[in-house]
């Protein structure tokens, strides 16, 4: 399995785990994305698509968490981050527009197209999250 | 160091000892039993809270499955548009009791299964959003079916 996400969502996720007030957004994010089989991601809110590629929502670690928006290609079991959003405190956003969800998919395919995805990966030894 | 004579210091003591023992309106102690009768109803309220939030988290766990329906006929569409009403109705009606009801949280009695029932109701808000825009408002948008299919094409196996 490979995790790829947008510079939106790179942006976004530094940004929320820079707050002291979502200490637990890195963890939660590595346990259920980089630490996870590819077949237990796929999961939460189905928001658009078919199953083979569908846009998906997950809140992490339960509903007043965050929210991850993300793709997964069962076919080639690759996983395109596209946005993340805490659901309280400050940076907290209660959803995403209709629109924003036609956004997320414009951004992962000209990405794709481009070649601008970035990779994620995870350094177990110093517990860090790399974007390549 | 302000330094008071004797006359002086007496003085301020007793004027405002004078205001500190004026009479206050009084306030019944209530009986016992109306004291038991009002606790009882504060448990009740809470209790029936409780079961009300258990019942939407159950309901919220219900349309994540809905999430993952695929429509295929006129049919369907029209069962999953009159659900999504049906469910915007009872979510309307279901936030206009808990705002009548939110003073109990500033009262003390029942801010946290109150809490715990605004939660429960705004993933349920969340949820109706996100169905209504996956099998109403964007389902038949075209330039979302082209993005669509155009990522599926380009993460297929070979591609990704």
């Amino acid at each position: 399995m490979e995790v790829y996400c947008t510079t939106l969502f790179q942006k976004e996720f530094e940004k929320i785990c820079k707050k002291k007030n979502y200490p637990d957004c890195h963890s939660e994010f590595v346990e259920y994305f980089l630490k996870q089989d590819f077949k237990d991601i796929p999961s939460g809110d189905m928001l658009y698509g078919p199953p083979e590629m569908a846009l998906w929502k997950k809140r992490l670690p339960d509903s007043s968490g965050y929210r991850f928006y993300f793709f997964a290609s069962i076919a080639s079991e690759c996983v395109f981050l596209a946005f993340v959003h805490p659901k309280t405190g400050p940076l907290g956003t209660p959803n995403v527009k209709d629109q924003f969800k036609k956004q997320m998919h414009r951004d992962v395919l000209s990405e794709i197209k481009e070649g601008t995805l970035t990779k994620v990966t995870y350094d177990l030894a110093n517990d860090t999250v790399n974007f390549v | 160091m302000e330094t008071l004579t004797a006359k002086e210091a007496v003085h301020c003591v007793a004027e405002t000892v004078s205001k500190v023992s004026v009479t206050q309106p009084e306030i019944k102690k209530p009986s016992q039993a109306a004291i038991n009768k009002l606790l009882d109803k504060i448990s009740a309220f809470n209790k029936h809270i409780e079961e009300k939030t258990n019942l939407v988290i159950e309901l919220n766990k219900q349309l994540e499955k809905v999430s993952y329906i695929q429509v295929s006929s006129e049919e369907d569409f029209d069962l999953v548009k009159n659900m999504i009403n049906m469910l915007k109705d009872a979510y309307g009606k279901t936030i206009r009791i808990y705002v009548r009801d939110s003073w109990t949280i500033t009262a003390g009695c029942s801010a946290g299964v109150m809490y715990a029932l605004k939660h429960a109701l705004d993933d349920w808000k969340e949820h109706n959003e996100d169905l209504e825009d996956k099998f109403i408002t964007l389902a038949n948008d075209d330039e979302m079916k082209s993005l669509s299919a155009e990522i599926i094409k380009l993460t297929s196996k070979k591609a990704c």
